[in-house]
């Protein structure tokens, strides 16, 4: 299982982020990832960088973070989940390593 | 974690008027305070929030926004809706400089995110299926509102 840090980003870091991370570790897990989310405010986003592989935002974070960013609200709304959960594999490397 | 208490918590309003979102969410806010389900500074806390970090998330056909809050100005899990008979403009979750046009407030009150998430993430993937949206915006009776909330926790199917 290829092990992910996930930065899970909202405005409250309270309510859509929640939702957000547990419907990211629902679906890469199915998809073979090993999801550890962590959440924050898009506040507070520079100092929670810090290990993370990737940052799904619900809301405008800062731009040339080092750290690949998908701003999205499809694991809310349930609108264009699965081109959401492509985008995520993809800037993430891809799926499972095959080696 | 147990839907009923949320749902219990939950208050609805049909066919409102409003000028604007500030308006509807003052309104919603209050009607939670009165009933000692938020503290007294919840509505100034979520207004702020909402102009920073709007709520606002585009559907298509009927658009709705979530306005909320830290949960320190929470006493207990509960939700405010409103349907409006003309839709008021929201800032966009994802784009806030985007305005979209709102039919169905919802005005959540959180208390611990770790219980409210199971709850919201069910109300919030509803959002994607129009067909609850529709009904909701068609309701005459606050009854009405919290049927449709009802259904939406006991579908067994998942709703995509």
């Amino acid at each position: 299982m290829k092990k992910v840090k996930i930065l899970v980003v909202c405005g409250t870091g309270i309510a859509t982020s929640t939702v957000v991370s547990r419907k990211l570790e629902e679906k890469l897990s199915e998809r073979g990832f090993s999801v550890e989310t962590r959440q924050c405010k898009a506040a507070e986003v520079e100092r929670n960088l810090e290990g993370a592989d990737i940052i799904v935002a619900t809301t405008p974070v800062p731009e040339n973070l080092g750290v690949p960013v998908v701003r999205t609200l499809a694991f809310l709304t349930g609108v264009g989940e699965d081109e959401a959960v492509e985008e995520v594999i993809e800037k993430l490397g891809g799926g499972e390593e095959e080696k | 974690m147990d839907f009923n208490e949320i749902v219990k918590n939950c208050i609805a309003f049909t066919e409102m008027n409003f000028n604007n979102a500030n308006e509807v969410i003052l309104f919603l806010s209050n009607e939670l305070k009165n009933r000692n389900i938020v503290k007294s500074d919840f509505p100034e806390a979520v207004l702020k929030r909402e102009k920073k970090y709007p709520t606002g998330l585009y559907l298509g056909e009927i658009n709705v926004a979530i306005p909320h809050t830290d949960s320190n100005h929470v006493v207990k899990s509960g939700l405010a809706i409103a349907t409006l008979t003309k839709p008021v403009f929201f800032g966009r979750m994802d784009k806030p400089e985007t305005k979209i046009p709102v039919h169905i407030v919802f005005v959540l009150a959180v208390s611990d995110p770790k219980e409210y998430v199971k709850f919201l993430s069910k109300l919030t993937s509803s959002f994607g299926n129009g067909k609850y949206m529709k009904e909701m915006v068609k309701a005459k009776q606050p009854s009405e509102i919290k049927e449709i909330i009802e259904n939406i926790f006991t579908n067994k199917q998942e709703v995509k």
